[in-house]
């Protein structure tokens, strides 16, 4: 079923519907908000996306442009996160958010765990436009057509943009590791 | 095919964007070109690190949390009240403003009064977290009551939240009402209310039971959604579409709902829908009872931040807030609490068990940077000479933001001179709260 489908039985009043919307797109949205936001606050607003997404869905003129849609409120939800973050470091001491960046997959402190972090915190490291096609690509292994479509570039920025992260993580962590 | 445009075509290839052709083009420059082979093969590493490192996030949980939220009762449109907002009019005198607000304040303390008069009373407000609406029973007009004040309810009255206010009711039977923002009810009498939209949580009376019931029936045939809880039981009771309504065991002890005509057990955390009077079995799950009415912790607050039960509660939210998942969403509930939220806070902070979890320690203590108030200066002196560094600095902080420059100690002989309130009352955090 397309997504144009799927908005259409939401509208309608099938709220199972958008269950199968959400699931098709959280991954997406996170790796998103990930890249913009470098805080574990990305899986609320991945969440927080779908949930406003569902409450304006009646507004939304072409239902097949559901993902688009959810792009920009995604991106409008991190801008104002920043800004509300900005704002309260003002206030409030600015070091007592330096939590993780992503989650790493386990915690057991063995060293292919303790390598895994340091691949993260690399991924963490890169410029936003070359860490969210990287997620996009190990999130959920979509193809260059489809990242194109939501990122709203041409399939060849998606490969110039894999192939740089990659570079740059080749770089980075070599460096890394001829340090220690 | 060169060495220079060699990487895009490595990157696709690993990423299985190529064609046979391009592939095969691929495959025969590899095998002539040795500095080309070792490019690929250090991408394919890097490639088996990045999927080993990049698990795919865990998708379920997060719908079913989006999907938990959207089934939410939805906003209530904002009734016409009695009490109007002044249209600010650059000419006005103020002398005029201030009769005119005072005149206008005692007649709408008259109407309720004179509403409450006009029948005994069979509950009070007794908590409120912003303004609600009430309206008698044959009312026409909502009328705002915001304020601390108890506000005795006659029978029949009808009662609103709004979008961040919450309210406690104490009946005349003893029995606890909270309802929960964006709700509606109606207390029939001392033992009786009928919800009509939202969610409410109801403590029955250890002497007698109490009486929920939900909108009537839409068709004649219809029977009422009509529930006699017994005594002492706690349940969280939400208005569903369609004159549905869920009830929710809160309590750690199962109970026996009286319907009409029959009997229903229902067990501690279990959730079960009923529908013009009858259980709705495919329905019936299990919930969190600490989550489902975390919505209650503003009016706990109020009550006594000391309380354990409270200190119990957010202790639960931060530990969500440390696993990351809704972080800020529950940050920004822990904040809505207020100052008086930061006293639990500080209780958790100062507890052995807190140093079991020093990131968790460090996110709890910035909140109280962002809340606490002068109660809570000695507790912050303590912290300042706290052995987490960050610790002592965040709360070094607040008492800067709380104190004037240079009455900073970490003296304890100096702790009493620090009470700027110059109330003489002992911090509330000192109280050991576990």
């Amino acid at each position: 079923m397309t997504d144009g489908e799927l908005v259409r039985r939401v509208v309608a009043g099938d709220s199972a519907a958008y269950g199968e919307l959400a699931r098709h797109w959280y991954r997406r949205i996170l790796a998103l908000c990930q890249s913009k936001l470098l805080s574990h606050d990305a899986e609320d607003l991945a969440q927080e996306t779908l949930v406003r997404a569902y409450s304006r869905l009646s507004t939304l003129a072409n239902p097949d442009q559901f993902g688009p849609w959810l792009r920009a409120i995604a991106s409008h939800l991190c801008a104002d996160w920043c800004r509300d973050r900005i704002r309260q470091r003002r206030d409030v001491a600015p070091d007592w958010q330096a939590d993780l960046v992503i989650d790493t997959p386990t915690a057991d402190g063995s060293l292919a765990a303790d390598e895994r972090a340091i691949v993260v915190q690399q991924v963490a490291s890169i410029p936003e436009d070359l860490r969210e096609v990287i997620l996009l690509r190990y999130y959920e292994d979509l193809s260059y057509d489809e990242m194109a479509n939501w990122l709203g570039v041409a399939r060849a920025t998606v490969n110039e943009r894999l192939a740089k992260a990659r570079a740059l993580l080749r770089i980075r962590l070599a460096k890394l590791r001829s340090d220690v | 095919m060169n060495c220079e445009s060699l990487p895009l075509m490595l990157n696709a290839a690993l990423d299985g964007e190529l064609s046979p052709l391009e592939r095969t083009a691929m495959q025969e420059h590899l095998t002539n070109c040795p500095s080309c082979l070792h490019e690929w093969q250090e991408l394919q590493g890097l490639h088996q690190e990045l999927t080993l490192a990049l698990t795919s996030p865990e998708v379920e949980s997060a719908v079913d949390l989006v999907l938990h939220r959207i089934q939410q009762p939805p906003a209530i449109p904002q009734p016409v009240t009695v009490r109007e907002r002044p249209h600010r009019h650059p000419n006005r005198n103020p002398q005029f403003a201030f009769v005119a607000a005072v005149f206008t304040l005692l007649v709408a303390v008259g109407t309720v009064t004179q509403w409450s008069n006009a029948s005994p009373p069979v509950a009070e407000i007794s908590l409120m977290t912003g303004s609600i609406d009430f309206k008698p029973r044959d009312g026409t007009d909502w009328i705002v009551i915001d304020g601390s004040t108890r506000v005795s309810l006659p029978a029949h009255a009808r009662i609103r939240t709004g979008t961040e206010s919450l309210c406690e009711i104490h009946t005349k039977s003893d029995a606890i009402v909270r309802l929960n923002c964006q709700s509606e009810m109606v207390m029939h009498c001392a033992a009786k209310v009928e919800l009509v939209s939202g969610e409410l949580w109801c403590r029955a009376p250890a002497a007698a039971g109490m009486e929920i019931c939900g909108v009537g029936p839409s068709k004649p045939q219809d029977k009422p959604n009509v529930f006699l809880c017994p005594s002492s039981t706690e349940m969280q009771w939400r208005a569903l579409p369609n004159r549905e309504l869920s009830v929710l065991d809160v309590a750690p002890t199962s109970a026996e709902i009286r319907l009409p005509e029959t009997t229903c057990m229902i067990q501690p955390g279990q959730c079960l829908t009923f529908a013009s009077g009858s259980p709705r079995p495919e329905q019936t799950h299990q919930a969190n009872p600490s989550e489902a009415t975390q919505w209650q912790l503003p009016l706990l607050v109020l009550h006594n931040p000391h309380d354990l039960d409270l200190q119990h509660r957010i202790t639960a939210m931060l530990a969500r807030v440390g696993q990351s998942k809704m972080a800020y969403m529950y940050e920004n509930q822990i904040r809505k609490l207020g100052p008086a939220g930061a006293i639990p806070l500080l209780a958790y902070v100062r507890s052995p068990e807190s140093r079991q979890d020093p990131p968790l320690r460090v996110r709890a203590m910035g909140l109280v940077t962002e809340m606490a108030t002068t109660d809570a200066v000695v507790s912050l002196e303590e912290l300042v000479r706290d052995e987490d560094p960050i610790i002592a600095k965040l709360a070094a902080r607040a008492l800067t933001r709380l104190q004037p420059a240079g009455r900073v100690s970490s003296d304890p002989a100096r702790r009493v001179s620090s009470d700027p309130g110059g109330r003489g009352s002992p911090d509330p955090a000192e109280t050991p709260g576990r």
